[in-house]
């Protein structure tokens, strides 16, 4: 059996699944909330004005691609992450705790083959839940708030120290390699919740397992307390996603960051690899 | 090991730790039998039926499909069996012919034509468009054996099919791997603690307790193994020391008015030859067949266990 029909079944499980469709729809949620608060923020800001339905004759600040950066930064903090790692915690032992993987496991099935195909898929539905959630948030904020070049300032964000901006076509490029950088970015924390879904048999702890770690060395590695050793987070790692929006895109950093974050990936997947395929089926 | 050998284990052990639940267990199913394989809860039936199918790796021993060593090529031997371990399992979100989609890719693809002879050997067609969590448990176990037929295999192996199901939907189950056996010629290895269900399928069974191998063959051999001659007789006390002495006859209880024997190589006719000739007045000479639920229980403990 070809690795491409394992890919095939498991989209077919996957496009079906509730816990996608649960994903999508908290996404979709999400960014209306951030388009309510950026709204109601920039209003305040430009004393009252509401920005909605500005074009390019407004100036760049507040325009529908700083939405959508703001959008895509806000949602890497927490959703994002949540929404993979309970797919990707879920794959063997959601599977093993439904009885399904006993099932497959009793027809000739390459073990490895089969753990590959799940963390492929997985890393696929990655890649299009932040690509559809990018094109989401432009064509919405292009549509609602305006558009024009990508304005940066200092703040959260972290790109710049003066302010600056990327030209409009420019911008789009950077979206378009954000989805690459984010998808291998958030594959380190699919990567531990898949790990964790091997070695346990409940998705709800792998699951809350993984996105545990994320949560708490994020907050840990914004206190200032932990500055030395937030270098060796994976969240440290992680970040790096988001330096394809500094105005010079600096891909040495980048190549370390994702080199980092490969790292973790391939280690992880070779051990949970050699566990699952050791590995009694009991449930 | 015989040419006519399908599923065969030797010394088959399984340890969880320092617990053994299967304890050097040698089974060996022929083609075309319908096999059961009996024991009470926790005796390592299931553990036994994961280590055949490689879902759990056998701590020592030997499991061979159709001569393959599952331990060396598990994924050629698996392509000879077809298998419901511990209750169907499925993608409840899909529909039933979706599941056996999945299942039919899995197992190295079966055409459009076999899924839907599958669906029709249970009768399930017309409701594979159906999502699975609207399935009664009947229709669930009926998906299950269809998914177990796709891919042609030599042998199935069904665990506790009969779980979970009302009289009706076990009689069905019932019918269905009785067909299965006759009409498409499959060697069935069911385990089951129904044993009413196996008395009434299986023409070989295995008895496991507490991961040991308890008794292996005919069901028609264990029935008459375990055949008693209740003897009506005056003076059954003095007819049972009389009796006590010859090889073959073994006194099992005495009560008012008539005794019980097992006998081994002895014709009833001869014991009564016997007694006659001693003048002891026999007024009847029954055999009595013991129900193999007793047999189990005795063969199990669960006997001196019930009584308690």
């Amino acid at each position: 059996m070809g690795f491409s029909v394992l890919i095939r079944t498991e989209f077919l499980k996957l496009r079906r699944s509730r816990t996608v469709t649960v994903g999508v729809v908290s996404l979709l949620a999400f960014v209306l909330l951030v388009l309510w608060g950026f709204h109601s923020y920039a209003a305040q800001r430009l004393g009252g004005v509401s920005i909605f339905g500005t074009s390019s004759g407004e100036p760049g600040y507040f325009n529908g691609l700083l939405f959508a950066l703001y959008s895509l930064y806000f949602a890497f903090n927490f959703i994002m992450p949540v929404v993979i790692a309970v797919v990707a915690g879920a794959q063997i032992s959601g599977e093993a705790s439904a009885g399904t993987l006993r099932a497959i496991l009793s027809r000739p099935v390459d073990r490895t083959s089969l753990l590959l195909s799940k963390f492929a898929v997985t890393a696929m539905y990655a890649w299009m839940v932040i690509t559809g959630f990018v094109i989401f948030n432009l064509v919405l904020g292009f549509a609602l708030v305006g558009w024009g070049d990508l304005a940066l300032y200092p703040g959260p964000l972290g790109l710049v120290e003066e302010p600056g901006s990327i030209p409009l076509r420019d911008a789009l490029g950077r979206f378009a390699l954000a989805t690459l950088s984010g998808t291998w970015s958030l594959m380190t924390l699919a990567a531990i919740a898949f790990f964790l879904s091997v070695v346990t048999r409940s998705p709800v702890v792998s699951v809350t397992g993984a996105i545990l770690a994320y949560m708490v060395l994020t907050v840990v590695g914004r206190v200032e307390f932990f500055t030395e050793i937030k270098s060796h987070f994976f969240t440290t790692d992680m970040d790096f996603w988001r330096i394809v929006f500094k105005p010079e895109i600096p891909w040495r950093e980048i190549a370390y960051g994702a080199s980092r974050c490969g790292v973790y990936i391939f280690t992880l997947l070779l051990v949970s690899a050699v566990l699952f395929e050791r590995k009694d089926i009991t449930t | 090991m015989s040419a006519e050998s399908l599923l065969v284990t030797e010394s088959l052990t399984k340890r969880f730790g320092g617990r053994c639940v299967v304890d050097g267990v040698s089974l060996e199913v022929n083609r075309g039998d319908v096999f059961g394989f009996l024991g009470p809860n926790g005796a390592g039936k299931s553990t036994t039926m994961r280590m055949i199918l490689g879902l759990v790796r056998a701590s020592s021993g030997t499991i061979r499909v159709a001569g393959i060593d599952v331990g060396r090529d598990r994924r050629a031997a698996l392509a000879k069996v077809g298998a419901v371990v511990e209750g169907p399992a499925f993608y409840d979100h899909l529909s039933g012919w979706e599941n056996l989609e999945i299942f039919t890719a899995l197992g190295g693809g079966a055409t459009r034509a076999r899924m839907e002879e599958a669906l029709e050997i249970v009768g399930l067609r017309g409701r594979e468009g159906d999502p699975v969590d609207v399935y009664s448990t009947g229709m669930r176990q009926r998906l299950g054996i269809a998914q177990a037929l796709l891919p042609h295999p030599e042998i199935i192996l069904l665990d506790e099919p009969g779980n979970g199901l009302d009289p009706r939907g076990s009689l069905e189950i019932r019918a269905l791997i009785r067909q299965l056996s006759t009409d498409h010629g499959l060697t069935i290895f069911l385990s089951s603690h129904l044993l009413h269900e196996v008395e009434q399928l299986c023409d070989r069974v295995a008895i496991l307790d507490r991961g040991h191998l308890l008794y292996q063959g005919s069901v028609a051999g264990l029935l008459t193994r375990a055949s008693y001659l209740r003897v009506v007789v005056e003076s059954p006390a003095a007819a049972g020391r009389f009796l006590e002495g010859f090889e073959g006859v073994q006194v099992l209880y005495e009560e008012t008015g008539s005794l019980t024997l097992r006998l081994s190589g002895v014709d009833p006719a001869w014991v009564n030859a016997r007694l006659v000739e001693k003048g002891f007045r026999v007024q009847e000479l029954r055999q009595v067949r013991e129900s193999l639920e007793n047999i189990f229980l005795r063969l199990t403990g669960g006997e001196r266990e019930a009584a308690a």
